[in-house]
């Protein structure tokens, strides 16, 4: 984009509360509108989605007197990825007084996502955080404690702090069970209506508000509208976009792909983030990629041969012909620079031919030279559980030979684009958590992930979603409505035509393909010319996809086949408007890296200037450009600078 | 209350709780038999005393008998839930390497020990010692010669061996999982208490199958009795 | 890389009513760093392209948290590794020319959806009868106020790692839920937070598992057996005692 176009920009609102930053909420809680307790019952609620911001905002909202059905396409509420979460969660508790605060908190995320994310939301979340661990630990969750019985904290992902509350490597497992039991509760006191195994298809609007869903039922394949005066999307991140990633399998972009298709605006869809540490593709039948923590490289030293083509085994190469690439590169943070440098430049010596393995698309991890100097015991000590997580998956030793890693799609920081309040440009259509574009800017602080799920969950949502019910008029709709009927009658036929296609290549044929192309042109590293490629060819696939995908079976019942079709189906839309933010954004910022926008060292060159702002893209049809909205972003209390680690 | 006791949690421990009384009664018994080790007199007084308890024998003998319909009544209902919660069954069986034989077995070394409670209440509790059956050269011994005659039927002393072993079967599991049901568990005492399970069961086994093989060698040896008080 | 030929005896049964069947497929040539599930992938893909419905099989996170996955493979739950969910079972644990039966999780209260993937609501209904602590959003204490010994935090942790697979189900000879339930129920009464209603909840959870039509429990330990996260048959101990308390003192 030239500055010539910026006049036609539609610039957007983010309805930032006037004052003081760390007053802004307060203030707003006391100036936004109440839904008498007893009008609260007369409110239904749709909630789409079980991971932490989906299952805490229906416990929520239940426990308040809202009406609220849930729907999920787990077979139970307690599947959703948020339970993966390995590291923490950090809350500005300064339990160790070691000077954090909500302050330090706001600073860190706001700098950690390179000066992409809004100053407010992230301050809200800042001050909210300290709530979460009250609640999640009243609700039994069992957190690491000292021996004094108190909370234990770990610094995490190279913050000066000690701020990441952990249950061993199982943080998100125990965050979203309760969330879960929480929500089970509620079920239970008839307060939720949960509908498992549902799928929204379609997001419907009445008078310029949201105001229901069409869902399938994954096991009968029943097509069914639901009313509501208010829908809340909290689905998640679209990682597996690029076919490979740590997301689960299930993991998909439709319900809030559906809604931008409906009006909702998609923010700055580029921003995923890439994790250095997983363990590396072996074959062409992989599934999905497995992280492992990045504390690993706290004692592990990353290299790769100095000569293409070396391919002795790593114990034969002598330490002169190894290249220690990030301790060359940036000796005063060496092995420990952030997630984005360590990811791009691994991707760097692989291009170069010097990775290792049998896809040549790895690095080594080292920990010899830790073994030596530490002893066995205290590595094992510190990784004994990844050691053995790593052995059992790649059946080698990590005592005896390096370890190989490679970074893997992890987040993304991208979503529906939404205002302070969490409600989207579609009035009553709000959205939570990894769904949401809004706290996390270009790039995520470890452990933040379940904090904001968990702050828009518990905290945010039960004040703005009063707010809007308390000052709009809702008209009475039923399911007979028009815009009912119509959706139901668009999913059907997609479906029907899906099933009748009846063609060559399976749906992950597709998937793969689209996710190469994806990995390969808007991956870690992008340019122009690979993303104006990549915008001609998704099309392309696309269109072959509708000619010549399979799929087998009918729509009456279970039918993972067509599960999976519709959500790749889906994929291949997205793709294109990802790759298109890709390519306006011609700036490097947090783990984006355009390589028209380096310093002459090499490193990233962000552009305050044209990019302090969210890009919003407004669907104009399938195989019609977007429309751009843009948020400017004001820093009035952090200065932008300049991130360096050499 | 009730209807928590009448849960599956709650009869099972029903049934570890009557399980539990008869293994008691069964070491008392133990050790009451192997008074006929000291002779004819000496068990014969011991049986003596016991019947002339009068209705505190009564009292027992009911107190047993509730314990022991209580537990085999409850476990047929038990394994009549058990099999209809799996729904058909699998077609490589579930498990096979890891189940203890012990445990697989509980219900058929119960249907044996039930069949042989019967037989053993005909043949003692209701048959009289009388000069037919009690009897030894030509000298009336009671209960002594009642027993002594009764084993030298080489078909139901194999018959008692083999239900004496299948008590002891039913102890291995019995006696831990007792403890296992009313909720004890410790690091350090449960494994010395599945040892101790162990040990009940080789010493009921083998204590009450010694009687059998102590009469059968004590006729082929041609031992005198010893009748001296 | 080696490469193996597995023969695969699989359940199939096209819906919660319909009659199952076993039917034989090949994997041929499989690489033995792949995982069961991306087996089994393989062989969908074949299935699909000769446009025959592929085997269905319940998975999602595919690094054995989620609790999705699951399936008894030639006589065991999760398969023969120990402490391992089926999605974190590598092929490099068969050989070349191995035959593997493949069934679902049996048991009344899971019926099956179709082929390999069963229904688990019923766990969840045993959740909803009281694995939770009632405490509404925003009415908690400060974090620290109640102090929790270690000790207990870490049972605590320990039991509350279960994933909700149905695996202790699957290897049960009753196919009983306890391990599952008394996981719940341990995990919330070795903490503080969860005294109020622990009464209550053991007694109500177990009243809602017998509903469900699952099986008691006859001590057989194969639920830790088959357990992928080693959870200890002393948590069911733990649930039987304070059952039998709760149940004395209730009215």
């Amino acid at each position: 984009m030239s500055q010539h176009d910026v006049s036609k920009r539609k610039t957007l609102d983010s309805k930032i509360p006037e004052g003081a930053l760390s007053e802004k909420w307060t203030q707003h809680k006391f100036n936004m509108k109440l839904v008498n307790p007893a009008n609260k019952r007369k409110y239904k609620v749709i909630v789409v989605g079980t991971g932490l911001a989906g299952a805490s905002a229906s416990a929520t909202l239940s426990e308040l007197g809202y009406q609220v059905h849930t729907f999920c396409f787990h077979d139970t509420p307690r599947r959703a990825h948020s339970i993966a979460a390995q590291g923490g969660i950090n809350a500005a508790k300064n339990y160790q007084n070691d000077g954090d605060s909500i302050y330090r908190l706001f600073y860190d995320t706001i700098k950690g996502g390179d000066f992409r994310a809004r100053e407010a939301n992230v301050h809200r979340l800042a001050e909210i955080s300290v709530n979460i661990i009250d609640q999640c630990v009243a609700q039994g969750v069992p957190f690491a404690r000292e021996y004094g019985g108190l909370l234990d904290n770990r610094s995490f992902g190279g913050a000066q702090v000690s701020r990441t509350f952990y249950a061993k490597g199982q943080t998100g497992q125990q965050l979203l069970l309760g969330a879960y039991s929480a929500l089970m509760k509620q079920v239970n006191a008839g307060a939720v209506t949960m509908y498992t195994e549902h799928e929204m298809m379609d997001l419907v609007i009445i008078d310029g508000k949201a105001r229901g869903i069409v869902t399938r039922n994954l096991k009968t394949g029943e097509i069914a509208s639901h009313t509501a005066d208010a829908v809340l999307l909290c689905t998640g991140g679209y990682g597996n976009v690029f076919y490979l990633s740590t997301n689960a399998m299930g993991s998909n972009v439709t319900a809030a792909w559906k809604a931008h298709k409906r009006g909702a605006y998609f923010a700055n869809p580029c921003y995923t983030q890439i994790h250095p540490t997983c363990i590396p593709v072996h074959g062409d039948y992989q599934s999905k990629l497995t992280l492992m923590s990045e504390s690993l490289r706290n004692d592990g030293r990353v290299w790769v041969p100095k000569k293409v083509g070396d391919d002795r085994h790593p114990s034969e190469i002598p330490d002169d012909e190894r290249d220690y690439y990030l301790e060359r590169k940036y000796p005063s943070f060496g092995n420990l620079v952030p997630r984005d440098l360590a990811s791009r430049n691994a991707k760097y010596v692989c291009d170069e031919g010097r990775g290792v393995g049998p896809t040549k698309l790895a690095v080594y991890l080292d920990f010899r030279d830790s073994i030596n100097r530490l002893g066995k015991d205290a590595i094992e000590a510190r990784y004994g559980n990844l050691f053995d997580m790593y052995q059992s998956i790649t059946d080698s030793n990590p005592y005896e030979e390096p370890m190989m890693i490679y970074p893997a799609v992890h987040y993304t920081m991208g979503g529906l684009w939404v205002d302070y309040n969490l409600m989207s440009n579609i009035e009553g259509l709000f959205v939570l958590g990894e769904a949401n574009f809004s706290d996390h800017g270009a790039n995520r602080l470890g452990a933040s992930a379940l904090m904001q799920g968990l702050a828009d969950g518990y905290f945010v949502i039960s004040y703005t979603l009063g707010n809007y019910l308390a000052n709009v008029d809702l008209n009475s709709i039923s399911l007979e409505n028009e815009s009912f009927l119509s959706a139901e009658k668009d999913v059907q036929e997609r479906i029907e035509r899906l099933l009748s296609i009846r063609g060559t290549k399976t749906v992950d044929e597709f998937h793969r393909e689209l996710g190469l192309l994806m990995w390969d042109k808007c991956g870690m590293s992008r340019n122009e010319e690979g993303l104006k490629e990549a915008i001609r060819r998704i099309p392309e696939i696309r269109k072959s996809f509708w000619n010549d995908v399979m799929v087998t079976g009918s729509n009456n019942s279970f039918n993972q086949t067509l599960e999976k079709a519709l959500r790749v189906a889906d994929f291949l839309e997205f793709a294109e408007t990802m790759c298109r933010d890709a390519l306006e954004r011609k700036e490097s910022c947090g783990g984006h890296f355009r390589e028209d926008s380096q310093t002459p060292e090499g490193e990233a060159l962000r552009n305050d200037t044209e990019f302090t702002n969210v890009f919003a893209w407004e669907f104009k049809g399938i195989d019609n450009k977007p429309e751009l909205h843009i948020e400017e972003l004001e820093f009035e209390n952090v200065q932008p600078s300049v991130r360096s680690y050499k | 209350m009730k209807k928590f006791i009448l849960s599956l949690v709650g009869i099972k421990q029903l049934v570890a709780l009557s399980g539990l009384a008869m293994v008691g009664f069964l070491i008392a018994h133990l050790l009451g038999n192997f008074l006929i080790f000291s002779g004819p007199i000496a068990i014969n007084n011991y049986a003596y005393k016991l019947h002339s308890l009068g209705p505190v024998l009564w009292v027992a003998r009911i107190g047993l008998l509730a314990m022991f319909l209580l537990h085999f009544s409850l476990v047929i209902y038990l394994v009549i839930v058990n099999k209809r919660a799996r729904n058909g069954s699998y077609a490589v069986p579930i498990h096979k390497k890891t189940r203890s034989i012990f445990t697989q077995t509980m219900r058929y070394s119960g249907l044996l020990i039930f069949i042989y409670i019967i037989v053993h209440l005909l043949d003692f509790t209701f048959t009289p010692h009388t000069v037919d059956n009690s009897v030894i050269d030509g000298v009336y011994y009671g209960l002594y010669g009642h027993v002594y005659n009764y084993f030298l039927n080489p078909i139901r002393s194999i018959f008692y061996i083999v239900t004496m072993f299948a008590i002891g079967f039913h102890l291995v599991h019995g006696v831990q999982s007792v403890l296992q049901t009313f909720g004890f568990y410790h690091k350090l005492y449960t494994p010395i208490i599945v040892k101790s399970s162990w040990i009940i069961a080789v010493i009921v086994a083998l204590g009450f199958s010694s009687i059998p093989v102590y009469v059968c060698l004590h006729n082929y040896l041609g031992w005198e009795i010893y009748v001296a008080t | 890389m080696k490469k193996i030929t597995v023969k695969l005896v699989v359940w199939r049964q096209n819906g919660p009513d319909e009659k199952g069947f076993f039917k034989t497929y090949f994997a041929e040539n499989i690489d033995t760093d792949a995982s069961f599930l991306e087996m089994l992938d393989v062989v969908n893909e074949g299935l699909v392209k000769n446009g025959s419905e592929p085997i269905a099989f319940a998975h999602d996170c595919r690094e054995g948290i989620c609790g999705t996955c699951g399936a008894v493979v030639n006589g065991e739950a999760h398969g023969p590794r120990e402490k391992l969910t089926l999605c974190q079972l590598h092929m490099r644990s068969f050989s070349n020319g191995d035959t593997i039966v493949l069934e679902p999780f049996r048991a009344r209260a899971l019926p099956i959806v179709k082929d390999l993937v069963v229904d688990r609501s019923a766990l969840d209904r045993i959740v909803q009868a009281g694995g939770y602590i009632s405490v509404r959003t925003g009415s908690a204490p400060d974090a620290n106020a109640i102090p929790v010994p270690k000790k207990d935090a870490d049972q605590a942790f320990d039991a509350a790692q279960c994933i909700g697979c149905a695996a202790c189900v699957a290897a049960c000879p009753n196919a009983s839920a306890m391990l599952m339930m008394s996981a719940k129920v341990s995990h919330l009464s070795s903490l503080p937070q969860g005294q109020p209603e622990s009464k209550q909840r053991v007694l109500d959870m177990v009243s809602q598992m017998v509903k469900e039509g699952f099986g008691g429990c006859s001590n057989e330990y194969q639920c830790e057996v088959a357990c992928p996260k080693g959870i200890s048959v002393k948590y069911i101990a733990q649930l039987n005692r304070q059952y039998l308390l709760s149940a004395i003192k209730s009215e």
